[in-house]
């Protein structure tokens, strides 16, 4: 990390607690991702989809994988295909990175890359997730989704503090603060994902 | 302890009327409900009491004759349903067969009913649950029922009773919301002699806006309109004209007055930029569903439905309601109580519950329909699909596996100290050593050039000596050709990218060093005229040793594969084997 950080003439923090996302972007300036903060793919022009993954030395993703924020309103027109979490999704580049605890920053190595296209089987998971979630939330109820909720897909908090609010719509219909909620890929979606194309390391 | 009994039928009904019969509204819905299904295009009701003293609703219905009007009076009796089939797709208010009988077994209750072509009616009189029987009387065509002293006989029901006036306005808001579900029915309602409303029978659909709202609120009131699977009309009111509570929305599913959450959450939340918290908008919304994908049988009182896929309708009302307001049609164009540019839309039909004219038509309820795959054009029904006897394929099917896997020559039948597999050949017990077998098998493989290569998730970096790397450098070509794939990684480093999938989840480390070691000191000889470069026969097996030990799941396979593999040898050598005596 500390070479490609170098070459671009970054500083490789001390850890990441105050620099959450650093790989992404130090990836993302690499690769020439040129999407910045639209909401479209990393790589608008072919669209493609940049995603980092902290990955122990066995090969095992450590975080679930953010795909995109959840809108909370004006979600009535919106379908699977029409989404942005499928169009995120569609085609993406997958980074590794080594990344378990006890590796500095600055040592951690990017693992092989793989640019896939979203498999059919998990589409057909993906989207009845996308479907159950979005449904709640339009339903009002996005209070009662939990983490379980949702095979390969969840819907999770995501906001620089917890007192972060944005309009959401209540239980009665109307709009009520709520926390700003975002899409993640669950562990073992990456997990199967890698497994399917990559000789992972013996244990 | 007190032994298990059948409950009488009377009491059976009560405990039914616990929940059929709330209150006095609740008899009106059920009543003037009956009337519906009955066809009637009048009915007027009467109250006393607030409904306490007397409920008479008299409807212009088909009536019925002697016998059905026995029969009606007893506990689940319907015209209505036949079949769990018609459950499905419901198409009447009433279904239950609950709703006299329960009301009967709690008050003084008359029911007369004439058909058209009949000279007499039949009257039938229970009292707290106890019929007098039946007898002929004089009376006009359609059904006349009276329902005096509600609750006599349960004393404990009448304590929940409310004032006088708040149960004439529920039975008030009631008799409006089935006003506004039925616009072509005359319908009429007095109280203690006092007429609460009365609204002729009206054409359009803001026509009887106009009667139950009242001018000042329908002129505030705009159409909405979607069509599709799930089709959504009716009223809505403009932004600025709101309510603080929710008693200004009434919505009805196919023809039914309901309360439900879906429906109510969507068209408040179409107004989420518009209005702030606790303000309700005005609404009279119509959902259209086919009838087998909602589900009325909810509750008793039929207030709550299901939907088979609450966020398509919920969809609807918000995309309905949110075209209106988009348009912000109260910004110059007229609203329901004036002029309309267009022809307002006519009131939903009776048949099928449905709005017609310049709403979209709707096959008639018992028709061929758009909405129903169980129907033919012809009326004849579908052919169903056989049911599958699940069970007995199910028994079918592993008698068939455990058939084909007792016939079967190689039987992997387990696993022991998780290094020996145990296979039954005829005659014979094996004990196999499963490394040896996963070894076998991919000294094969690695023989059958060009394999197929695995990358590696995350790329082993190898540090070798001077020697190894000039062996390495030499053989990368051939060694690629293996399936191992790997690059320099600065000095005498090197970065091993791929293994061969035969080996993979071996460490790729010890390939790589293992290749070193027994390519030392060689050359890569010159390559065919294939371009393939031959590599020592005893790399493979060398190799071969570093394929990781085998999963049970794959024993059979395998098992079967290292067998057609050594041919007359069969599993020589790869275990001990155990003649069972016969």
């Amino acid at each position: 990390m500390a070479d490609v950080a170098g070459r671009i003439g970054l500083e490789v923090p001390e850890d990441l607690r105050r620099h959450k996302g650093w790989l992404g972007h130090v990836a993302e300036w690499v690769l020439g991702a040129d999407a910045g903060s639209k909401p479209a793919p990393d790589f608008e022009g072919i669209g493609v989809e940049l995603k980092t993954v902290p990955i122990d030395a066995a090969g095992k993703p450590l975080e679930s994988t953010y795909v995109c924020l959840a809108t909370s309103t004006n979600l009535h027109d919106r379908t699977w295909e029409t989404s942005l979490v499928r169009k995120k999704l569609a085609h993406v580049m997958w980074l590794p990175v080594v990344a378990q605890p006890g590796i500095p920053l600055a040592e951690r190595r990017f693992a092989r890359a793989l640019i896939a296209e979203l498999d059919p089987a998990d589409e057909a998971i993906l989207q009845s997730d996308w479907a159950e979630i979005v449904e709640l939330i339009k339903l009002g109820m996005v209070e009662a989704i939990t983490g379980s909720t949702g095979e390969l897909l969840q819907l999770r908090p995501k906001a620089a503090s917890g007192r972060v609010r944005v309009d959401g719509i209540g239980e009665d219909g109307f709009a009520v603060p709520t926390r700003p909620r975002a899409f993640y890929l669950r562990t073992h979606y990456t997990r199967q994902l890698f497994a399917r194309h990559f000789a992972l390391p013996s244990r | 302890m007190t032994r298990v009994a059948v409950l009488p039928d009377a009491l059976a009904n009560q405990i039914a009327a616990g929940e059929v019969v709330e209150r006095p509204a609740s008899v009106v819905k059920e009543l003037v409900e009956n009337a519906i299904d009955a066809e009637a295009s009048r009915v007027v009701i009467a109250i006393e009491e607030g409904g306490r003293k007397l409920i008479r609703v008299v409807d212009d219905g088909h009536g019925m004759g002697p016998d059905d009007a026995r029969l009606a009076v007893l506990r689940h009796a319907t015209s209505k349903i036949r079949s769990t089939d018609d459950l499905n797709a419901i198409g009447t208010l009433g279904f239950r067969g609950e709703a006299l009988p329960s009301i009967g077994s709690v008050s003084r209750f008359t029911l007369v009913s004439r058909r058209t072509d009949d000279q007499d009616a039949s009257e039938i009189v229970i009292e707290g649950g106890a019929s007098t029987g039946l007898s002929v009387v004089g009376a006009p065509v359609g059904t006349r029922v009276e329902v005096r002293d509600l609750f006599f006989n349960v004393p404990a029901r009448l304590k929940f009773l409310k004032r006088r006036s708040t149960e004439v306005s529920h039975i008030k808001g009631f008799v409006n919301d089935i006003a506004l579900a039925y616009p072509t029915l005359h319908i009429k309602l007095t109280s203690d002699g006092r007429t609460l409303c009365d609204y002729p029978s009206a054409k359009r659909l803001d026509q009887r806006i106009l009667q139950v709202l009242g001018k000042a609120t329908a002129r505030r009131m705009y159409r909405v309109s979607v069509e599709g699977e799930v089709a959504v009309h009716g009223y809505i009111s403009e932004p600025g004209f709101a309510r603080t509570n929710q008693q200004g929305i009434h919505t009805f599913v196919n023809g039914r007055r309901v309360r439900d959450r879906t429906v109510t959450h969507a068209i408040v939340s179409s107004y989420v930029e518009h209005l702030t918290r606790g303000q309700f908008p005005l609404a009279v919304i119509y959902v259209h569903v086919p009838p087998d994908s909602v589900d009325v049988n909810v509750h008793p009182a039929k207030a709550e439905v299901r939907f088979v896929r609450p966020g398509d309708v919920h969809d609807t009302i918000v995309r309905a309601c949110r075209l209106t307001l988009a348009e912000a049609p109260w910004a110059g164009l007229p609203g329901l109580g004036r002029p309309a540019p267009g022809p307002p839309p006519r009131p939903p039909s009776r048949e099928g519950h449905r709005p017609t004219g310049s709403w979209a038509p709707r096959p008639p309820r018992n028709g061929p329909s758009a909405w129903s795959t169980r129907y033919r054009p012809d009326g004849t029904r579908q052919p169903q699909p056989v049911p599958v006897r699940r069970q007995e394929l199910v028994f079918q099917t592993t008698e068939q596996v455990a058939v084909a896997a007792a016939s079967r020559p190689n039987r992997w039948l387990g696993q022991a100290h998780e290094r020996y597999w145990i296979v039954e050949q005829p005659g014979v017990v094996w004990l196999l050593d499963k490394t040896r077998v996963a070894l076998e098998l991919a000294a094969e493989a690695l023989r059958q050039t060009p394999v197929a290569a695995s990358p590696l998730l995350i790329p082993a970096v190898v540090e070798v000596g001077a020697d190894a790397s000039a062996t390495l450098k030499d053989w990368r070509t051939p060694l690629t050709a293996l399936g191992l794939e790997f690059e320099a990684f600065g000095h005498r480093t090197w970065q091993v990218l791929a293994v061969p999938a035969v080996l993979s989840g071996a460490p790729p480390q010890a390939l790589l060093l293992t290749c070193a070691r027994e390519l030392a000191g060689t050359a890569p000889p010159l390559a065919d005229d294939s371009g393939t470069t031959t590599l020592p026969a005893a790399l493979m097996g060398r190799l071969a040793s570093h394929a990781p030990a085998p999963p049970r799941t794959d024993a059979q396979r395998m098992v079967d594969a290292v067998i057609a593999l050594r041919g007359e040898r069969g599993l020589d050598g790869l275990g001990t084997c155990v003649t069972v005596a016969p």
